[in-house]
Protein backbone atom coordinates (compact mmCIF):
# COMPACT_ATOMS: atom_id res chain seq x y z
CA UNK A 1 0.00 0.00 0.00
CA UNK A 2 0.85 3.69 -0.76
CA UNK A 3 2.80 4.62 2.45
CA UNK A 4 1.54 8.22 2.16
CA UNK A 5 -1.51 6.11 3.76
CA UNK A 6 0.29 5.84 6.77
CA UNK A 7 1.84 9.02 7.12
CA UNK A 8 -1.62 10.52 6.94
CA UNK A 9 -2.80 7.90 9.70
CA UNK A 10 0.12 8.79 11.61
CA UNK A 11 -0.62 12.85 11.43
CA UNK A 12 -4.63 12.07 12.76
CA UNK A 13 -3.39 10.22 15.41
CA UNK A 14 -1.37 13.07 16.80
CA UNK A 15 -3.87 15.32 16.37
CA UNK A 16 -5.95 13.40 18.75
CA UNK A 17 -3.24 13.50 21.18
CA UNK A 18 -3.17 17.07 20.98
CA UNK A 19 -6.80 18.08 21.00
CA UNK A 20 -6.45 15.47 24.27
CA UNK A 21 -3.87 17.88 25.69
CA UNK A 22 -6.34 20.68 24.57
CA UNK A 23 -9.76 19.58 26.37
CA UNK A 24 -7.64 18.93 29.55
CA UNK A 25 -6.31 22.19 29.74
CA UNK A 26 -9.82 23.81 29.08
CA UNK A 27 -11.31 21.64 31.80
CA UNK A 28 -8.71 22.98 34.07
CA UNK A 29 -9.64 26.81 33.11
CA UNK A 30 -10.58 27.39 36.50
CA UNK A 31 -8.53 25.08 38.41
CA UNK A 32 -6.48 27.19 40.98
CA UNK A 33 -2.47 27.04 40.32
CA UNK A 34 -3.15 25.12 37.07
CA UNK A 35 -0.11 25.47 34.64
CA UNK A 36 -1.35 24.06 31.22
CA UNK A 37 0.35 21.49 29.02
CA UNK A 38 1.83 22.21 25.31
CA UNK A 39 2.27 18.77 23.35
CA UNK A 40 4.49 19.23 20.61
CA UNK A 41 5.59 16.94 17.30
CA UNK A 42 8.91 16.09 15.76
CA UNK A 43 9.42 14.01 13.01
CA UNK A 44 11.50 10.69 12.18
CA UNK A 45 12.87 10.09 8.95
CA UNK A 46 12.54 6.77 7.62
CA UNK A 47 15.25 5.42 4.90
CA UNK A 48 13.84 2.38 3.90
CA UNK A 49 16.09 -0.32 2.43
CA UNK A 50 16.19 -1.92 -1.16
CA UNK A 51 15.76 -5.14 0.50
CA UNK A 52 12.20 -3.54 2.06
CA UNK A 53 10.89 -2.35 -1.70
CA UNK A 54 12.88 -4.20 -4.25
CA UNK A 55 12.72 -3.18 -8.37
CA UNK A 56 13.98 -5.11 -10.79
CA UNK A 57 17.08 -3.34 -12.25
CA UNK A 58 16.15 -3.81 -15.85
CA UNK A 59 12.38 -3.49 -16.08
CA UNK A 60 9.57 -1.49 -14.56
CA UNK A 61 6.99 -3.81 -12.97
CA UNK A 62 8.28 -6.73 -14.32
CA UNK A 63 7.21 -5.72 -17.45
CA UNK A 64 8.79 -6.11 -20.75
CA UNK A 65 8.16 -4.54 -23.65
CA UNK A 66 7.25 -6.65 -26.77
CA UNK A 67 10.61 -7.61 -28.57
CA UNK A 68 12.79 -7.08 -25.45
CA UNK A 69 12.95 -3.47 -25.55
CA UNK A 70 14.77 -2.55 -23.02
CA UNK A 71 13.96 -0.71 -19.57
CA UNK A 72 14.21 3.15 -20.37
CA UNK A 73 14.76 4.53 -17.48
CA UNK A 74 18.05 5.01 -15.78
CA UNK A 75 18.23 1.63 -13.36
CA UNK A 76 16.14 2.70 -10.29
CA UNK A 77 18.01 0.24 -7.74
CA UNK A 78 14.52 0.84 -5.19
CA UNK A 79 11.43 2.33 -5.11
CA UNK A 80 11.80 2.76 -1.45
CA UNK A 81 12.20 6.35 -1.23
CA UNK A 82 12.64 8.73 2.18
CA UNK A 83 9.19 9.42 4.33
CA UNK A 84 9.36 11.81 7.40
CA UNK A 85 6.38 10.45 10.06
CA UNK A 86 5.25 13.10 12.56
CA UNK A 87 5.56 12.03 16.51
CA UNK A 88 4.62 13.85 20.00
CA UNK A 89 7.86 14.11 21.33
CA UNK A 90 6.76 15.27 24.45
CA UNK A 91 4.29 17.33 26.72
CA UNK A 92 5.60 20.14 28.30
CA UNK A 93 4.37 22.25 31.31
CA UNK A 94 3.65 25.98 30.81
CA UNK A 95 4.68 27.72 33.88
CA UNK A 96 3.50 31.13 32.83
CA UNK A 97 1.78 33.00 36.26
CA UNK A 98 -1.73 32.64 36.69
CA UNK A 99 -3.86 35.42 37.62
CA UNK A 100 -3.84 36.65 41.05
CA UNK A 101 -7.99 35.91 42.72
CA UNK A 102 -8.27 37.69 45.50
CA UNK A 103 -9.93 35.89 48.10
CA UNK A 104 -9.32 37.55 51.73
CA UNK A 105 -9.01 33.67 53.15
CA UNK A 106 -5.71 33.93 55.81
CA UNK A 107 -4.93 30.65 54.86
CA UNK A 108 -5.30 31.03 50.95
CA UNK A 109 -1.36 32.20 49.54
CA UNK A 110 -0.25 32.29 46.06
CA UNK A 111 3.16 32.55 44.80
CA UNK A 112 4.65 35.10 42.33
CA UNK A 113 7.05 34.19 40.19
CA UNK A 114 9.11 30.72 40.08
CA UNK A 115 8.62 27.91 42.71
CA UNK A 116 6.22 25.73 44.38
CA UNK A 117 5.06 25.07 47.81
CA UNK A 118 6.30 21.77 48.95
CA UNK A 119 3.76 18.84 50.31
CA UNK A 120 4.71 15.43 52.79
CA UNK A 121 2.62 13.19 50.87
CA UNK A 122 2.56 9.13 51.85
CA UNK A 123 4.51 8.72 48.05
CA UNK A 124 7.02 11.63 49.49
CA UNK A 125 7.45 15.21 48.67
CA UNK A 126 5.07 16.53 45.87
CA UNK A 127 4.68 20.11 44.98
CA UNK A 128 2.11 22.16 44.11
CA UNK A 129 1.68 26.00 43.26
CA UNK A 130 -2.31 25.34 44.92
CA UNK A 131 -2.20 27.37 47.46
CA UNK A 132 -5.63 27.16 49.30
CA UNK A 133 -4.50 25.25 52.37
CA UNK A 134 -6.52 24.85 55.32
CA UNK A 135 -5.99 23.60 58.98
CA UNK A 136 -6.19 19.92 60.50
CA UNK A 137 -7.64 18.73 63.44
CA UNK A 138 -4.39 18.35 64.78
CA UNK A 139 -3.41 22.44 63.87
CA UNK A 140 -1.25 21.28 61.15
CA UNK A 141 -1.46 23.51 57.85
CA UNK A 142 -2.32 20.99 55.03
CA UNK A 143 -3.76 20.72 51.56
CA UNK A 144 -6.88 20.28 50.43
CA UNK A 145 -6.41 16.50 50.44
CA UNK A 146 -4.66 16.71 54.29
CA UNK A 147 -1.34 16.51 52.78
CA UNK A 148 0.85 18.46 55.44
CA UNK A 149 2.37 21.47 54.16
CA UNK A 150 6.41 22.03 55.08
CA UNK A 151 8.09 24.84 56.00
CA UNK A 152 11.79 25.69 56.38
CA UNK A 153 13.28 22.59 57.78
CA UNK A 154 11.02 19.97 56.47
CA UNK A 155 8.53 20.66 59.68
CA UNK A 156 4.97 20.56 59.57
CA UNK A 157 3.79 24.38 60.30
CA UNK A 158 1.83 24.30 63.07
CA UNK A 159 -0.69 26.88 63.13
CA UNK A 160 -3.81 25.22 64.77
CA UNK A 161 -4.61 27.55 67.74
CA UNK A 162 -3.27 30.51 67.07
CA UNK A 163 -5.78 32.35 66.06
CA UNK A 164 -5.76 34.88 62.64
CA UNK A 165 -2.30 34.08 61.06
CA UNK A 166 -0.01 36.53 58.97
CA UNK A 167 2.06 35.23 56.24
CA UNK A 168 4.37 37.68 55.17
CA UNK A 169 5.79 38.29 51.51
CA UNK A 170 8.75 35.53 52.43
CA UNK A 171 6.37 33.05 53.78
CA UNK A 172 6.80 33.89 57.33
CA UNK A 173 3.73 32.79 59.27
CA UNK A 174 2.99 34.79 62.50
CA UNK A 175 0.31 34.28 64.88
CA UNK A 176 -0.98 35.59 67.79
CA UNK A 177 1.77 33.61 70.11
CA UNK A 178 4.51 34.68 67.72
CA UNK A 179 6.41 32.96 64.64
CA UNK A 180 5.10 30.13 63.65
CA UNK A 181 7.63 29.12 60.76
CA UNK A 182 8.29 29.81 56.98
CA UNK A 183 6.59 27.95 54.21
CA UNK A 184 9.06 25.98 51.89
CA UNK A 185 9.47 27.23 49.27
CA UNK A 186 11.30 25.45 46.39
CA UNK A 187 11.89 25.88 42.55
CA UNK A 188 12.21 22.78 40.00
CA UNK A 189 13.67 22.88 36.35
CA UNK A 190 10.70 22.85 34.36
CA UNK A 191 11.92 19.44 32.71
CA UNK A 192 11.87 17.62 35.80
CA UNK A 193 8.17 18.05 36.74
CA UNK A 194 5.65 15.15 36.58
CA UNK A 195 2.02 15.99 36.73
CA UNK A 196 0.77 13.27 39.04
CA UNK A 197 -2.90 14.74 39.57
CA UNK A 198 -4.49 16.93 42.65
CA UNK A 199 -2.77 19.47 41.37
CA UNK A 200 0.68 18.14 42.65
CA UNK A 201 3.86 17.90 40.97
CA UNK A 202 6.56 15.08 41.68
CA UNK A 203 9.91 15.36 40.32
CA UNK A 204 13.38 13.64 41.30
CA UNK A 205 15.75 13.76 44.20
CA UNK A 206 17.76 16.42 43.90
CA UNK A 207 16.20 17.81 40.96
CA UNK A 208 15.35 20.74 43.74
CA UNK A 209 16.73 24.14 43.94
CA UNK A 210 16.36 26.82 47.11
CA UNK A 211 14.77 29.90 46.72
CA UNK A 212 15.16 30.73 50.26
CA UNK A 213 16.53 34.00 49.03
CA UNK A 214 14.21 34.69 46.74
CA UNK A 215 12.93 38.23 46.60
CA UNK A 216 9.43 37.10 44.42
CA UNK A 217 6.73 37.15 47.18
CA UNK A 218 3.96 35.06 48.50
CA UNK A 219 0.56 36.66 48.97
CA UNK A 220 -1.35 36.48 51.50
CA UNK A 221 -5.34 36.18 51.06
CA UNK A 222 -4.79 35.47 47.41
CA UNK A 223 -5.05 32.35 44.94
CA UNK A 224 -2.91 31.77 41.83
CA UNK A 225 -5.58 31.23 39.00
CA UNK A 226 -4.97 28.42 36.16
CA UNK A 227 -2.83 29.86 33.44
CA UNK A 228 -5.22 27.57 30.77
CA UNK A 229 -5.27 30.56 27.83
CA UNK A 230 -8.82 29.71 26.42
CA UNK A 231 -8.51 32.06 23.65
CA UNK A 232 -4.60 29.81 22.35
CA UNK A 233 -6.36 26.59 22.96
CA UNK A 234 -9.44 27.47 21.18
CA UNK A 235 -7.81 28.71 17.95
CA UNK A 236 -5.60 25.55 18.87
CA UNK A 237 -8.50 22.96 18.68
CA UNK A 238 -10.10 24.89 15.54
CA UNK A 239 -6.68 24.23 13.97
CA UNK A 240 -6.80 20.53 15.51
CA UNK A 241 -10.14 19.70 14.06
CA UNK A 242 -9.20 21.27 10.27
CA UNK A 243 -5.57 19.26 10.34
CA UNK A 244 -8.09 16.15 10.88
CA UNK A 245 -10.43 17.30 8.09
CA UNK A 246 -6.99 17.83 5.71
CA UNK A 247 -6.24 14.54 7.08
CA UNK A 248 -9.22 12.87 6.16
CA UNK A 249 -9.77 14.43 2.46
CA UNK A 250 -6.14 12.74 2.15
CA UNK A 251 -6.82 9.54 3.25
CA UNK A 252 -10.31 9.76 0.90
CA UNK A 253 -8.02 10.85 -2.18
CA UNK A 254 -5.68 7.95 -1.85
CA UNK A 255 -8.43 5.68 -1.19
CA UNK A 256 -9.46 6.72 -4.57
CA UNK A 257 -6.34 6.53 -6.21
CA UNK A 258 -6.07 2.79 -4.46
CA UNK A 259 -10.10 1.92 -5.71
CA UNK A 260 -9.13 3.16 -9.14
CA UNK A 261 -5.72 0.95 -9.54
CA UNK A 262 -6.70 -1.93 -8.37
CA UNK A 263 -10.55 -1.78 -9.61
CA UNK A 264 -9.84 0.12 -13.33
CA UNK A 265 -5.88 0.07 -14.32
CA UNK A 266 -6.40 -4.05 -14.27
CA UNK A 267 -10.15 -4.56 -15.82
CA UNK A 268 -10.58 -5.85 -19.12
CA UNK A 269 -13.31 -3.67 -21.58
CA UNK B 1 -10.47 11.30 21.25
CA UNK B 2 -11.96 9.83 23.16
CA UNK B 3 -10.04 10.42 26.16
CA UNK B 4 -10.52 14.24 25.60
CA UNK B 5 -14.46 13.79 24.86
CA UNK B 6 -14.49 12.80 29.21
CA UNK B 7 -11.79 15.70 29.83
CA UNK B 8 -13.95 17.87 28.48
CA UNK B 9 -17.42 16.00 30.20
CA UNK B 10 -15.17 16.42 33.64
CA UNK B 11 -14.77 20.14 33.22
CA UNK B 12 -18.90 20.66 32.77
CA UNK B 13 -19.50 18.68 35.49
CA UNK B 14 -17.40 20.96 37.87
CA UNK B 15 -18.66 23.79 36.46
CA UNK B 16 -21.97 22.97 37.12
CA UNK B 17 -20.72 22.02 40.48
CA UNK B 18 -19.44 25.47 41.07
CA UNK B 19 -22.15 27.79 39.72
CA UNK B 20 -24.85 25.32 41.94
CA UNK B 21 -22.50 26.61 45.23
CA UNK B 22 -22.54 30.29 43.28
CA UNK B 23 -25.93 30.30 43.30
CA UNK B 24 -26.41 29.08 47.08
CA UNK B 25 -24.19 32.04 47.98
CA UNK B 26 -26.42 34.59 45.93
CA UNK B 27 -29.04 33.21 47.35
CA UNK B 28 -28.08 34.01 50.50
CA UNK B 29 -26.61 37.25 49.94
CA UNK B 30 -28.85 38.68 52.33
CA UNK B 31 -28.93 35.59 55.37
CA UNK B 32 -27.57 36.71 59.08
CA UNK B 33 -24.70 35.25 59.90
CA UNK B 34 -24.35 32.89 56.34
CA UNK B 35 -21.03 32.49 55.23
CA UNK B 36 -20.12 31.77 51.34
CA UNK B 37 -18.78 28.36 49.74
CA UNK B 38 -16.27 27.94 47.60
CA UNK B 39 -15.92 25.36 44.93
CA UNK B 40 -12.34 23.93 44.53
CA UNK B 41 -10.66 22.10 41.86
CA UNK B 42 -7.89 19.43 41.06
CA UNK B 43 -6.68 18.14 38.02
CA UNK B 44 -7.18 14.43 37.68
CA UNK B 45 -4.27 11.60 37.25
CA UNK B 46 -2.22 11.54 34.49
CA UNK B 47 -1.24 8.91 31.53
CA UNK B 48 2.29 9.08 30.68
CA UNK B 49 2.35 8.23 27.65
CA UNK B 50 6.18 8.19 27.32
CA UNK B 51 8.05 8.91 31.05
CA UNK B 52 10.69 11.54 31.27
CA UNK B 53 13.97 9.92 31.46
CA UNK B 54 13.62 6.67 30.26
CA UNK B 55 16.85 5.59 28.52
CA UNK B 56 16.98 6.11 24.60
CA UNK B 57 20.14 4.32 23.58
CA UNK B 58 22.38 1.92 25.41
CA UNK B 59 24.50 4.55 25.66
CA UNK B 60 22.46 5.59 28.44
CA UNK B 61 20.80 8.93 26.54
CA UNK B 62 17.63 10.46 28.57
CA UNK B 63 14.38 11.21 27.04
CA UNK B 64 14.59 14.82 28.22
CA UNK B 65 10.32 15.10 28.43
CA UNK B 66 8.07 12.73 28.12
CA UNK B 67 4.79 12.88 27.12
CA UNK B 68 1.67 13.31 29.74
CA UNK B 69 -2.32 13.44 29.07
CA UNK B 70 -4.10 14.52 31.57
CA UNK B 71 -7.83 13.39 32.05
CA UNK B 72 -9.89 16.84 33.14
CA UNK B 73 -10.74 18.20 36.48
CA UNK B 74 -12.57 17.26 39.58
CA UNK B 75 -14.10 19.02 42.41
CA UNK B 76 -12.52 18.22 45.93
CA UNK B 77 -14.13 20.38 48.31
CA UNK B 78 -16.57 23.00 48.99
CA UNK B 79 -15.10 24.81 51.53
CA UNK B 80 -16.99 27.27 54.01
CA UNK B 81 -15.16 31.09 53.92
CA UNK B 82 -15.94 31.82 57.69
CA UNK B 83 -14.07 35.58 57.58
CA UNK B 84 -16.33 37.98 59.01
CA UNK B 85 -19.23 39.36 57.58
CA UNK B 86 -19.84 43.30 58.45
CA UNK B 87 -22.09 44.17 61.30
CA UNK B 88 -25.25 46.12 60.70
CA UNK B 89 -27.07 47.47 63.52
CA UNK B 90 -30.42 46.61 64.32
CA UNK B 91 -33.33 48.00 67.02
CA UNK B 92 -31.82 49.77 69.98
CA UNK B 93 -35.07 48.77 71.80
CA UNK B 94 -33.96 47.51 75.59
CA UNK B 95 -35.30 44.46 74.92
CA UNK B 96 -33.57 43.22 71.60
CA UNK B 97 -31.40 40.43 71.80
CA UNK B 98 -29.58 40.65 68.27
CA UNK B 99 -26.33 40.20 68.98
CA UNK B 100 -23.72 39.52 66.36
CA UNK B 101 -19.57 37.68 67.04
CA UNK B 102 -16.85 40.08 66.38
CA UNK B 103 -14.49 37.65 65.99
CA UNK B 104 -13.64 33.59 65.64
CA UNK B 105 -16.30 32.04 67.91
CA UNK B 106 -19.72 30.49 67.49
CA UNK B 107 -23.29 30.52 69.74
CA UNK B 108 -24.24 27.32 71.21
CA UNK B 109 -27.52 26.33 70.41
CA UNK B 110 -29.33 23.37 71.88
CA UNK B 111 -31.23 21.33 69.35
CA UNK B 112 -34.71 19.22 70.19
CA UNK B 113 -32.75 16.23 69.90
CA UNK B 114 -30.14 17.41 73.25
CA UNK B 115 -27.26 17.74 70.51
CA UNK B 116 -25.49 20.84 70.53
CA UNK B 117 -25.34 22.70 67.26
CA UNK B 118 -23.26 26.10 66.66
CA UNK B 119 -24.21 29.00 64.47
CA UNK B 120 -22.97 33.09 63.59
CA UNK B 121 -26.70 33.99 63.33
CA UNK B 122 -27.41 36.12 66.38
CA UNK B 123 -30.58 37.40 65.50
CA UNK B 124 -32.20 35.72 68.67
CA UNK B 125 -35.46 36.10 69.99
CA UNK B 126 -37.29 35.88 73.63
CA UNK B 127 -39.55 32.94 74.64
CA UNK B 128 -42.53 33.00 76.15
CA UNK B 129 -40.70 30.77 79.20
CA UNK B 130 -38.05 34.12 79.32
CA UNK B 131 -35.03 32.14 78.20
CA UNK B 132 -33.23 33.69 74.93
CA UNK B 133 -33.78 31.18 71.51
CA UNK B 134 -33.23 31.99 67.83
CA UNK B 135 -36.06 32.30 65.41
CA UNK B 136 -36.74 28.15 65.41
CA UNK B 137 -37.33 28.59 68.79
CA UNK B 138 -34.13 26.45 70.37
CA UNK B 139 -32.32 27.90 73.21
CA UNK B 140 -29.27 29.72 72.76
CA UNK B 141 -27.02 27.40 75.50
CA UNK B 142 -26.15 30.11 78.67
CA UNK B 143 -28.84 32.28 78.10
CA UNK B 144 -31.74 30.49 79.72
CA UNK B 145 -32.86 32.85 81.94
CA UNK B 146 -36.48 32.36 82.97
CA UNK B 147 -36.90 36.26 83.54
CA UNK B 148 -40.94 37.34 83.92
CA UNK B 149 -41.87 39.55 80.60
CA UNK B 150 -44.02 41.47 82.79
CA UNK B 151 -41.54 42.98 85.13
CA UNK B 152 -38.87 43.06 83.36
CA UNK B 153 -37.59 46.40 81.18
CA UNK B 154 -34.49 45.64 79.25
CA UNK B 155 -31.85 42.61 78.82
CA UNK B 156 -28.35 43.88 78.29
CA UNK B 157 -25.60 41.73 77.09
CA UNK B 158 -21.76 42.41 77.73
CA UNK B 159 -19.12 42.47 75.22
CA UNK B 160 -17.71 39.36 77.87
CA UNK B 161 -21.22 37.07 77.08
CA UNK B 162 -22.58 37.93 81.25
CA UNK B 163 -26.06 38.77 80.66
CA UNK B 164 -27.70 41.53 82.87
CA UNK B 165 -31.57 42.08 83.77
CA UNK B 166 -33.08 45.37 83.74
CA UNK B 167 -36.52 45.31 85.97
CA UNK B 168 -39.39 47.62 86.66
CA UNK B 169 -40.21 46.22 90.17
CA UNK B 170 -38.66 46.61 91.91
CA UNK B 171 -36.87 49.06 90.31
CA UNK B 172 -32.86 48.09 89.63
CA UNK B 173 -30.46 45.39 87.60
CA UNK B 174 -30.23 42.32 88.76
CA UNK B 175 -26.27 41.43 87.09
CA UNK B 176 -24.60 38.17 85.72
CA UNK B 177 -28.22 36.11 85.39
CA UNK B 178 -26.60 34.38 82.70
CA UNK B 179 -22.76 33.64 80.51
CA UNK B 180 -23.04 32.93 77.19
CA UNK B 181 -19.96 30.76 76.11
CA UNK B 182 -18.46 30.55 72.37
CA UNK B 183 -17.16 27.64 70.80
CA UNK B 184 -14.21 27.92 68.47
CA UNK B 185 -13.11 25.40 66.29
CA UNK B 186 -9.22 24.56 64.70
CA UNK B 187 -10.69 23.92 61.75
CA UNK B 188 -13.91 25.69 61.13
CA UNK B 189 -14.84 24.91 57.24
CA UNK B 190 -14.84 20.98 58.86
CA UNK B 191 -17.93 22.03 60.18
CA UNK B 192 -21.30 20.42 58.95
CA UNK B 193 -23.78 23.08 57.88
CA UNK B 194 -27.08 21.54 58.62
CA UNK B 195 -29.13 23.88 57.54
CA UNK B 196 -31.49 26.69 59.27
CA UNK B 197 -27.54 28.99 59.37
CA UNK B 198 -26.58 26.04 61.85
CA UNK B 199 -23.20 23.64 61.80
CA UNK B 200 -22.51 20.74 63.91
CA UNK B 201 -18.75 19.75 64.86
CA UNK B 202 -17.40 16.53 62.68
CA UNK B 203 -14.18 14.75 62.72
CA UNK B 204 -12.36 17.35 60.61
CA UNK B 205 -13.38 20.45 62.78
CA UNK B 206 -12.08 19.18 65.55
CA UNK B 207 -14.01 19.18 68.87
CA UNK B 208 -15.09 22.72 69.99
CA UNK B 209 -12.81 24.69 72.73
CA UNK B 210 -15.23 26.95 74.92
CA UNK B 211 -14.36 30.02 76.44
CA UNK B 212 -16.26 33.22 77.40
CA UNK B 213 -16.18 36.08 74.87
CA UNK B 214 -13.53 38.83 75.06
CA UNK B 215 -10.47 35.95 76.20
CA UNK B 216 -8.27 34.08 74.18
CA UNK B 217 -9.35 34.88 70.54
CA UNK B 218 -13.08 33.92 70.56
CA UNK B 219 -14.53 37.51 69.74
CA UNK B 220 -16.65 39.60 71.76
CA UNK B 221 -20.20 40.08 71.55
CA UNK B 222 -22.06 42.81 70.13
CA UNK B 223 -25.46 43.41 71.17
CA UNK B 224 -27.93 45.27 68.93
CA UNK B 225 -25.68 44.23 65.99
CA UNK B 226 -26.37 41.45 63.35
CA UNK B 227 -23.68 40.28 61.65
CA UNK B 228 -24.33 39.99 57.41
CA UNK B 229 -23.50 37.62 55.29
CA UNK B 230 -19.77 37.41 53.82
CA UNK B 231 -21.02 37.28 49.98
CA UNK B 232 -19.05 39.41 48.20
CA UNK B 233 -21.74 40.36 45.27
CA UNK B 234 -18.74 41.42 42.57
CA UNK B 235 -16.86 38.37 43.55
CA UNK B 236 -19.67 35.97 42.65
CA UNK B 237 -20.56 37.46 39.54
CA UNK B 238 -16.87 37.79 38.52
CA UNK B 239 -17.12 33.83 39.25
CA UNK B 240 -20.48 33.14 37.68
CA UNK B 241 -19.02 34.66 34.66
CA UNK B 242 -15.37 32.84 34.57
CA UNK B 243 -17.92 29.49 35.24
CA UNK B 244 -20.25 30.31 32.51
CA UNK B 245 -17.55 30.42 30.48
CA UNK B 246 -15.35 27.46 31.11
CA UNK B 247 -18.64 25.67 30.76
CA UNK B 248 -19.11 26.90 26.85
CA UNK B 249 -15.68 25.85 25.94
CA UNK B 250 -16.12 22.39 27.59
CA UNK B 251 -18.87 22.45 25.02
CA UNK B 252 -16.52 23.71 22.23
CA UNK B 253 -14.32 21.20 23.06
CA UNK B 254 -16.95 18.29 22.95
CA UNK B 255 -18.47 19.95 19.44
CA UNK B 256 -14.39 20.14 18.01
CA UNK B 257 -13.97 15.98 19.21
CA UNK B 258 -17.55 15.04 17.30
CA UNK B 259 -16.73 16.86 14.46
CA UNK B 260 -13.16 15.09 14.08
CA UNK B 261 -15.07 11.97 15.21
CA UNK B 262 -16.85 12.64 12.01
CA UNK B 263 -14.34 13.22 9.46
CA UNK B 264 -12.93 10.23 11.26
CA UNK B 265 -15.90 7.97 10.17
CA UNK B 266 -16.17 9.40 6.87
CA UNK B 267 -12.90 8.65 5.94
CA UNK B 268 -13.97 5.65 4.52
CA UNK B 269 -16.84 6.16 1.99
Amino acid sequence: MDSGLYATVNGALRTEMRMDVLANNLANVNTTGFKEDNITFDSYLTSPGIEQFPLPTDSFMGLRAPGDISFPFTNPASNAYRMTYPRADGTHVNLEQGAMQQTNNPLHVALEGKGFFVLDTPDGRRYTRDGSFRVNPVGELTSKDGFPVLGAGNAPLVVGDAGPIHIAEDGTITGSQGNIGRLQRVDLPPESLEKVGLNLYSAPQGAEIAMENSSEGIHQGFLEGSNANMIRSMTNMIDANRAMETYQKMIQALDSMDNQAANQIGSLK
Amino acid sequence: MIRALWSAATGMQAQQTNMDVIADNLANVNTTGFKHSRTDFQDLLYANLRAAGSETSSAGTQLPVGIQLGHGVKVVSVGKDFTQGSGIASSEDPMNVDMMVQGQGFFQIELPNGETAYTRDGSFKKSSDGNIVTSDGYPLIGAQLGFDPNTTTGIVVQASGSIDLKTSTPPGTSPNVGQIQLARFINPEGLTAIGNNLYKESVASGVPQLGNPNTDGFGTIQQHYLEQSNVNMVTEMVNMITTQRAYETGTKSIQTVDSMLNAVTSMKR
